[in-house]
């Protein structure tokens, strides 16, 4: 079995950003000063989530078959392939290669040119970024003092037994021109079919059906095209979700100010209604735009209850992770219901308590984790992403390290979680879950976290640092450092500084003799 | 009337004197230091100091603004019981070697290339923690290895 290891991403001169190189794992925490690209860098992935889950190899999409396309011999040997993978499911139910099934050099040639082909749609890219960061253009996005525009590179790390190759890459460069989308695929590159199930090998045998008849004609028509491109717009969409996990899964965005959010989304939903309803004339007052992670977080909020329907069985083990915030965080519950017009009406009920209490006048703390325990509840499921800044925010030092380990317990259940912090604490206790996970688990009873322990592959702490030249930030990682007890965040300097300035205070007011 | 530096130095045999402040893989710079100065290594068998008693690393002294600093120098995590212990005996050894009438600016400091727990934080913020010195208790401050002592003669 092959193993999928985690996707790389290069960033250049990019907000606030002039050098960022990370891989994104389960977890993924962005630390450093304000105003040094966090958010930035956590919005370009929730775009980039946004372009890749978009079905963009879809053959409507390329639109023709890229040149060359299969001889007779090879098209043969794809369906033989093909048939030989349908017998191996009729016998053994699965993949005999397990969740990654590797494809025939022979037919990997002629997948590539596909892979490729998503160029043409680099201005689809261009539109979700400039949405995420609510701008028009985005060439405000490149950094000031770039000489050559902003540069962002996607290089899903593929991991083989045998062989190693030059990457698959995906480039994006802004330039005050506009935008370039660039699509590597060497032609080494060995490529994988991402998990299938048995449904799923039998439409591509059936799709190989019309090409087999076709083959045994003298005469082939154009239809016989048409369904050649259906099944290899299949293929490349089953190799895509392989090379593009995770960005071709859905990203859930919960912005610093959701507290707020949670207080004012009706009135702001209610301008933008009120805005509706003069269509077609035009009115001089303009609202400021949106930027799309908020306008995404206030329509999932009115989509909770369609989203519940969807999923149905995979509820249970969703609202486990809720139900353990509540308990152990809020103390009580927090609810929705439809409100007549369908508008969703947030509430929360203490523990013992016979009324639900309107989620405006609860505390801060529950306004905070509200749309988190909804979220989980309603909206993410296991290989998606949930990006939160901040979620520290309102919480209490012993409610923050409280939420880091349901956190980890979200991300043991195969969620990925990337977030933004400004915490000690956080990362205090991160340090803890990956130090407890270095003890065998007979041992670790009666240790707090021990149950979410998480292992250091799992998690990727990545410190954003200004430096003069380039002016910007450099974004490194901060591995665990076993000789400091942790990640080397420079939040202790903080703490070290007030201290030392209360010593110096405090030797002055002796020595004055105050 | 001999400055500060000058009476420090009648005190110390000369083979006491160090130019370099280093000690268990943490070293503190020297660099940009103004006026008259001196540092003593307080492993020294001229001092007079027991190998078993207890001492600090390093006493600098600076005749610019009267400065005298004890420094214990770790490169791990900062311990604080055991750094004023330590800084307590290099109080006292302060107390003998300046003259009486000087009036020094006394700085007991713990130097620290791990990490400043908060548990220790709060154990030196305790008045109990402080240092005493010729009647008066000063806090501990502190220093990251590799910084310069400069930083702290303000």
């Amino acid at each position: 079995m092959v193993e999928r290891k985690n996707l790389e991403l290069s960033v250049r001169d990019f907000g606030p950003i002039a050098r960022a190189d990370i891989d994104l794992r389960p977890l993924t925490v962005f630390v450093g000063p304000s105003n040094m690209g966090k958010s930035y860098l956590a919005i370009l992935i929730y775009a980039l989530h946004k372009f890749f889950h978009r079905n963009i190899y879809d053959t409507r999409v390329i639109g023709s078959i890229p040149d060359p396309y299969m001889s007779d011999g090879r098209i043969s040997d794809l369906i033989h392939w093909i048939d030989t993978l349908h017998s191996q499911f009729e016998t053994m139910g699965i993949s005999p290669e397990g969740a990654h099934t590797p494809i025939p050099d022979a037919i990997s040639t002629n997948i590539r040119p596909f892979l490729s082909g998503i160029e043409s749609i680099g201005t689809w890219l261009n539109g979700e970024i400039a949405r995420g960061f609510g701008i028009a253009d985005t060439d405000k996005l490149i950094r000031y003092s770039s000489r050559d525009g902003a540069y962002i590179s996607i290089r899903p790390q593929l991991s083989y037994q045998s062989k190693v190759t030059e990457p698959f890459e995906y480039q994006y460069m802004i330039t005050p021109k506009g935008g370039e989308f660039v699509v590597s695929v060497p032609d080494s590159t060995p490529l994988f079919l991402g998990e299938i199930d048995k449904e799923e090998i039998e439409d591509l045998r059936e799709r190989t059906q019309y090409i087999r008849y076709a083959l045994g004609k003298t005469e082939l028509g154009e239809d016989w095209k048409v369904e050649f491109l259906f099944l290899m717009g299949h293929l490349v969409r089953l190799v895509e979700s392989y090379i593009g996990y995770p960005l071709n899964r859905p990203a859930h965005y919960l912005p610093s100010d959701r507290a707020g959010v949670m207080h004012t989304h009706r009135v702001a939903v209610g301008s933008l209604i009120q805005r509706a309803s003069y269509a077609g004339i035009q009115r001089e007052e303009s609202l400021p735009l949106l930027s799309g992670f908020i306008a995404d977080f206030l329509r999932q909020l009115t989509e909770l209850d369609s989203r519940a329907d969807i999923w149905g069985g995979e509820l249970e083990n969703r609202a486990e992770l809720a139900g353990r915030i509540e308990r152990k965080m809020l103390k009580g519950g927090v609810r929705y219901e439809n409100s007549v017009t369908g508008y969703p009406i947030f509430s929360f009920k203490p523990d013992g308590w016979k009324e639900d209490i309107p989620l405006m006048n609860t505390s801060s703390m529950v306004s905070e984790l509200a749309p988190v325990v909804l979220y989980l509840r309603h909206v993410v499921r296991p290989g998606e992403t949930l990006i939160i800044e901040e979620p520290e925010s309102h919480l209490h030092p012993a409610m923050q390290v409280e939420f880091t380990r349901q956190l980890a317990a979200v991300v043991r259940a195969g969620v990925r979680v990337i977030i933004t912090t400004h915490s000690e604490w956080v990362l205090d206790e991160l340090a803890n879950l990956v130090r407890v996970s270095g003890l065998p688990e007979s041992r670790r009873e009666g240790i707090g976290g021990a149950d979410y322990a998480l292992t250091p592959e799992q998690l990727g702490v990545w410190l954003f640092e200004p430096k003069r030249r380039p002016r910007g930030s450099v974004v490194k990682e901060i591995p665990f450092d076993e000789d400091f007890g942790g990640f080397r965040s420079g939040f202790d300097e903080v703490s070290i500084g007030t201290y030392n300035d209360y010593a110096a205070i405090s030797n002055r007011l002796e020595r004055s003799g105050a | 009337m001999a400055g500060l530096v000058e009476s420090v130095r009648l005190a110390v045999a000369e083979g006491c004197r160090a130019t370099r402040c280093r000690a268990r893989g943490c070293s503190v710079s020297m660099n940009g230091i103004q006026g008259d100065h001196i540092l003593i290594n307080m492993d020294c068998h001229s001092l007079g100091i027991g190998r078993r008693d207890r001492r600090c690393d390093y006493i600098f002294v600076s005749d610019d603004g009267d400065w005298v600093v004890a420094l214990e120098l770790k490169r791990g995590d900062l311990d604080a019981s055991y750094v004023v212990e330590q800084l307590r005996a290099g109080a006292r050894f302060v107390e003998r070697i300046v003259p009486r009438d000087a009036d020094v600016n006394f700085v007991p400091l713990a130097v620290y290339g791990g990490k400043f727990h908060r548990k220790e934080r709060e154990e030196l913020l305790k008045r109990a923690n402080w240092i005493s010195f010729r009647g008066r208790r000063v806090q501990v401050d502190s220093l990251r290895c590799g910084r310069s002592i400069v930083e702290k003669l303000k």
